[in-house]
């Protein structure tokens, strides 16, 4: 599974998968409230969530405003 | 200089007369364009009892030094006049392409007074405006006048804002809406227009605009658009656009649920960011912006609302018409956006209107035939469709919705503590007992209510890094902490009062961080004017001074600077629990920051004169 991180730096990590979200942030040292997280484009949103070996992830830093 | 055309059109809707007049060169360093250059008018132009809603308050249109130029995400222009909901500075604006297409015929600010006794649309084009005739388009909602108006002109490239049937029927809260779907949504813009029964404004222009230095523009362009798009946050922006910031503030527990009732709830998740995705259609990206932060929504799966399609809906759209109602219903929220877009309904008050009229309805402050029986339980997305129509045409209790939240309050005994509106505008869609500085933003802010005049993104997307090499203080991160919120607010309002004038978009230079030195180059390749980045947030302080002292002048100080009661309240749940907001800790700080006294909450004679405003002592 291709993991490109994005935030608090720049770096592009391949894991085993499938992993759960969880579980791939712990292991990336990130709060989920400090980051958003793509699967193949779209947000994922819930920490039980299964990502698949074939899964591109990406991670990046949060936004905020209205 | 170039950039600026340098040209106004003063239009008197009464008399029917148009005289075209030079801005000099002085006004156009000091105020810019758009908000800046509209304030300036507006506080020239009304006095303490101007009525909105009468001929005498001018509806000003404007565009920016850098509008048409190759400078990225410079599609925004400004609308401003006294607003008919609060009573005080009212503004708004919006992106598209009709800002653009206004600098290409020739002016650089629009200037309408009076009050025509037949509908009327102008026709702006290569150095001219024309009064046109618009009995045909009264009536009509805004996607079938632009459908019309560009029929009528035989032309596809004019570009059209105007007000849908929220306007014409006056609704407070009525809203101006270009390119179809592009809002100049606060502060009842789009009733003052209605009042002067002007439909729309169609603007086609073939002028050239010429820059001061073409080499040097392609070069920053080339530097801004790497920076952009090497930007963190930029790939986000551009993917999910602001529906991704219900993902944040669910993870925050920093949301207005049923009235701000409620900080959090599981059904939040219905209407993440990746639920919208189910039913986009694709992306859009306004004048000159590589960001293409818009979407396209269809909804073709639901059994109610299987024809609901519209540009967006934004974060403060999703949420005003849905959580903050109780609606989780996403094919309801879709639709509601639509409806919002074609009758020309400010989609944040309007969602603030239903609400609070819910939470009278769940207290039994209100009886059903006040509401045309209708039920008014949390989350009845049909309910809420048919208070949009009824709130658009006027019809049935709709007449008494169109007045905005602190009039019903004044009608509602025992309502007065969940009224939720700052200086007589309804909030936006975050919780500012969880984001202390977006607190201190709405309560200080010049028009009310509003996520857009402070838009203090800092505090919850800069690093620890970022703020100490910024402010000093670790503390700006902290969403929870007050300790220098005071001076983040104050620096955040100039760098927007700076955006707004330029009339670059704000997901641009403020959510992508564009350096000001980059913005000051940028100017100077357009205008010739050679302006140091400093002096660019001077501009921003005089923007936001001289609002204060418009709305002074109403007799506004400190004592307006407030919070509704409810924000005073401990949250229940979600990672904010326990939160609650202080106004109190914040004020005399900000005061100090910005050289205002601290009583009053007016600027000082000293820092008036500092900044140029001398001319508004003793007014």
């Amino acid at each position: 599974m291709e993991v490109k991180v994005r935030h608090p730096y720049r770096r592009d990590i391949s894991m085993k998968g499938p992993v759960l979200l969880a579980e791939l942030l712990r292991n990336l040292e990130i709060e989920h409230r400090d980051v958003i997280v793509l699967r193949n484009g779209i947000a994922v949103n819930d920490p039980h969530d299964l990502l698949e070996e074939s899964d591109t992830i990406e991670v990046y830093p949060v936004v905020s405003g209205g | 200089m170039f950039g600026w055309t340098k040209k106004q059109a003063l239009i008197d809707l009464t008399s029917r007369q148009v005289q075209y007049q030079n801005i000099d060169d002085g006004t156009l360093k000091q105020y810019l364009g758009g908000r800046g250059l509209n304030i300036k008018a507006l506080y020239e132009m009304t006095a303490k009892e101007t009525d909105p809603l009468g001929p005498d308050n001018p509806l000003i249109f404007a565009a920016g030094p850098l509008t048409g130029t190759l400078i990225p995400a410079n599609g925004r222009y400004g609308v401003t006049a006294k607003s008919p909901l609060t009573g005080i500075l009212g503004d708004g604006n919006a992106a598209g392409f009709w800002a653009s297409e206004l600098k290409y015929a020739g002016f650089d600010q629009l200037v309408i007074i009076g009050k025509s006794e037949e509908p009327v649309y102008l026709f702006v084009t290569d150095g001219k405006v024309e009064i046109r005739d618009a009995e045909q388009l009264w009536g009509k909602d805004i996607w079938e006048t632009d459908i019309m108006i560009k029929e009528e002109l035989q032309d596809d490239n004019v570009q059209v804002s105007a007000i849908g049937q929220a306007g014409e029927n006056v609704v407070r809260y009525a809203c101006i809406i270009n390119n179809l779907k592009r809002a100049v949504g606060r502060c009842g813009m789009g009733a003052v227009m209605g009042s002067k029964r002007l439909k729309a404004i169609a603007v086609r222009g073939t002028q050239a605009l010429k820059v001061a230095h073409p080499q040097e523009h392609q070069d920053v362009v080339d530097n801004m658009l790497k920076h952009i798009y090497n930007s963190p946050g930029y790939p986000v922006r551009s993917k999910l656009g602001t529906t991704v910031i219900v993902d944040v503030y669910m993870r925050n527990g920093t949301l207005p649920i049923q009235n701000a009732q409620v900080a959090y709830s599981d059904e939040i998740k219905q209407v993440t960011s990746d639920k919208i995705a189910h039913y986009t259609t694709g992306l859009k990206g306004c004048f000159a912006c590589p960001i293409h932060c818009s979407r396209f929504t269809k909804v073709n799966d639901d059994a109610i609302y299987n024809d609901a399609y519209s540009e967006g809906p934004e974060f403060e759209s999703i949420l005003a018409l849905g959580p903050r109602c109780g609606n989780y219903n996403l094919p309801s929220i879709l639709k509601l956006n639509q409806l919002t877009n074609q009758f020309g309904l400010d989609s944040i008050s309007t969602g603030g209107v239903i609400a609070f009229l819910m939470e009278c309805y769940q207290r039994g402050l209100i009886k059903p035939d006040q509401v045309d029986n209708l039920e008014l339980t949390w989350g009845n997305h049909e309910t809420i469709v048919t208070l949009v129509r009824k709130i658009a045409l006027r019809e049935g209790c709709g007449e008494w919705l169109a007045r905005g939240v602190r009039r019903l309050s004044q009608d509602i005994p025992g309502s007065e503590e969940f009224a939720l509106h700052i200086k007589g505008l309804e909030p936006p869609e975050q919780e500012p007992r969880g984001m202390k500085a977006w607190g201190l933003g709405w309560a200080v802010s010049s028009r009310g209510a509003d996520h857009l005049r402070a838009f203090p993104l800092a505090e919850t997307t800069w690093t620890k890094d970022d703020a100490i090499r910024t402010f000093g203080q670790a503390s700006i991160v902290d969403r929870l902490a007050y300790e220098g919120k005071d001076v983040l607010v104050k620096w955040s309002e100039e760098v927007s009062s700076l955006a707004d004038s330029l009339t670059i978009c704000k997901q641009a230079l403020v959510a992508l961080s564009i350096p000001l030195d980059m913005i000051a180059k940028a100017l100077w390749t357009v205008t010739g004017w050679e302006v140091e980045a400093d002096e660019l947030l001077i501009i921003g302080e005089r923007i936001t001074n001289l609002e204060r002292m418009y709305n002074a002048r109403l007799g506004l100080g400190r004592a307006d600077d407030r919070l509704p009661k409810r924000y005073e309240q401990p949250l229940k749940e979600g990672a904010s629990q326990g939160e609650y907001f202080n106004i109190e800790k914040l004020l005399d700080g900000y005061y100090k920051a910005r050289g205002w006294d601290v009583v009053s909450g007016i600027p000082t004679p000293e820092k008036l004169k500092e900044l140029g405003l001398g001319f508004t002592l003793g007014a």
